[in-house]
């Protein structure tokens, strides 16, 4: 009966390609292979990524006060992002805002309504040091070598509506500075 | 007229059979498709002697996610490496639109996809899914011509099913009218049914990518998407600041969009939660072509929108919907009256 009804259900490709974009496949240096089905906080965090096998969504999540990144250089005027990286600006956000995640789970206040664009500025500092590093020793390694002592800086800026709608507004924080040589960082 | 002839009328997935001709153009339209994705991502194939790659911020796997886990996938963007890739895909790609081996050159050119994807998917918090659809449509060309040949097999006919692919091309050539009637022959039958399958495969993993996409959101938001979808006009003003950023130009984005939206949430609900139900109800587009034309047109719209309004372009997405959903040459083929169809529409 079982084997009558696989024959004739005509998605089957479909269902299992889709089953595998959902599973957890990950295998960490010197780990055994580790499989599992994930919680809803796992898709966020692309833990089940497997390219081209995927169940990370576009636009999940609609928060009411997105983040964006973007940098300056030491006198705080706007550095084209193509300038130094072949990555987008996404890229740049993606990977603060995946840090400030981790670090705000582990470190958030207790209640409720707390919510991560709301965070203390030491911790948004820990989140945009780590991802400026990141970003001048891998996404932008050539141009950071070219440039070992130009400082720049990495700003977050949190959406925000205004009461009644309208024009959103962007407020700016200052999360990371520093250049190739001041942070030490090795190729 | 009986209750199941009424839905057989309308729902028969996969049993739609398709003409040579629009596997022919359907083919090297993937292949013009996949050649701007490897021209994109620096494996230009006809200038494989000067590809240049990912560039050299790609030499190192950070993060490694996917087959990264289990091999290095720099070699990819090696320098040595870049022009005979670049070179690999040419040759797979010419194969693929002829159509000779196409589980050698799907499955190959799968292979080198998911090289360059993997290795960008390394590299950090980031992960990227512009070609994830691309990938999707090698498997299913590759996994048809894989159980084709299985079940030659099994009638011990391996052999024969792999040379009539020459025979087909030769064929086609000497009997350029066999590309736009239903199958006579026993070698024009076989081949029905493999490119419909092939193409039946397909649309199924198109489809699995948006009906995934969809459950993610729901799962993520805990069904709550539907309420905070009225935040979208928030988003809009986050993906045209990021495109500025990215150039310091003016992005070409619609920003009254965002205001209106943040302005009337009810339209922006309405609107993207159709969206979201035609991703969700995709699989429904493969019971017959006139879904398939259908739902095609809607993704493609859905598409074309958030380009506009969100400055999120996905390409090959709205390449492969107009490929093998919309699938233009069958309808005018279909109203000028110059090819019966094979099957039902």
């Amino acid at each position: 009966m079982l084997a009558k009804f696989l024959a004739a259900f005509p998605f089957k490709t479909g269902l299992i390609a889709g089953l595998l974009c959902f599973l957890i496949i990950e295998k960490p240096a010197g780990q055994p292979l580790h499989i599992a089905w994930p919680e809803a906080d796992d898709l966020q965090k692309y833990r089940t990524e497997f390219y081209p096998l995927s169940a990370f969504p576009m636009y999940a999540e609609f928060s009411d006060a997105p983040i964006i990144t973007f940098f300056t250089d030491a006198s705080d005027q706007p550095i084209r992002i193509d300038s130094m990286t072949t990555s987008g600006a996404t890229a740049s956000k993606k990977d603060y805002y995946g840090r400030l995640k981790d670090i705000w789970q582990k470190k958030k206040p207790s209640g409720k309504g707390v919510k991560i664009s709301d965070a203390d500025l030491a911790i948004k500092q820990e989140a945009g040091q780590a991802a400026l590093v990141e970003f001048l020793k891998t996404r932008a390694a050539t141009w950071s070598a070219e440039h070992p002592d130009t400082v720049i800086r990495l700003y977050e800026g949190v959406l925000r509506l205004p009461p009644g709608g309208g024009r959103a507004e962007l407020a700016k924080t200052l999360v990371a500075e520093g250049s190739r040589n001041s942070l030490s960082i090795t190729p | 007229m009986s209750m199941t002839s009424k839905w057989s009328r309308w729902v028969h997935p996969g049993k739609i059979l398709y003409a040579a001709y629009e596997w022919w153009i359907m083919r090297w339209l993937l292949v013009l498709t996949l050649y701007g994705s490897f021209r994109l991502a620096g494996y230009d194939a006809l200038h494989f002697a000067t590809a240049t790659g990912r560039g050299p911020d790609f030499t190192t796997q950070p993060k490694p996610r996917g087959l990264a886990q289990f091999m290095d996938v720099t070699w990819v963007n090696h320098p040595e490496h870049v022009p005979q890739v670049a070179f690999a895909a040419l040759i797979l790609l010419v194969l693929l639109g002829l159509g000779l081996t196409p589980v050698l050159a799907a499955f190959g050119l799968a292979f080198l996809q998911i090289m360059i994807g993997t290795l960008e998917n390394s590299q950090g918090n980031n992960v990227w899914h512009t070609s994830q659809i691309l990938v999707l449509a090698l498997l299913g060309v590759g996994l048809a011509g894989l159980a084709e040949y299985w079940q030659a097999w099994r009638r011990r006919e391996l052999g024969l099913r792999m040379k009539s692919r020459w025979q087909w091309l030769g064929h086609c050539l000497q009997n350029p009218g066999a590309l736009f009637r239903p199958a006579r022959t026993p070698l024009e039958s076989v081949e029905e049914k493999g490119r419909s399958l092939a193409i039946y495969l397909v649309q199924q993993l198109m489809a699995t990518a948006y009906v995934v996409s969809a459950i993610s959101k729901l799962w993520i938001s805990k069904g709550q998407w539907f309420t905070d979808v009225r935040f979208i006009g928030l988003q809009f003003e986050k993906n045209r600041l990021l495109k500025y950023y990215q150039t310091l130009d003016p992005p070409a984005v619609i920003s009254w969009a965002a205001d209106a939206v943040n302005t009337h949430p009810t339209l922006a609900c309405i609107l993207f939660s159709v969206g979201l139900f035609l991703e969700l109800l995709c699989f429904v587009a493969l019971f017959n072509r006139r879904f398939l034309a259908l739902f095609g047109i809607g993704l493609l719209v859905m598409h074309l929108m958030i380009a506009q309004l969100m400055a999120l372009e996905f390409y090959y997405n709205e390449w492969l919907l107009a490929i093998f959903y919309i699938n233009v040459p069958f309808w005018l083929f279909l109203v000028t009256g110059k090819f019966r169809k094979p099957s039902a529409a």
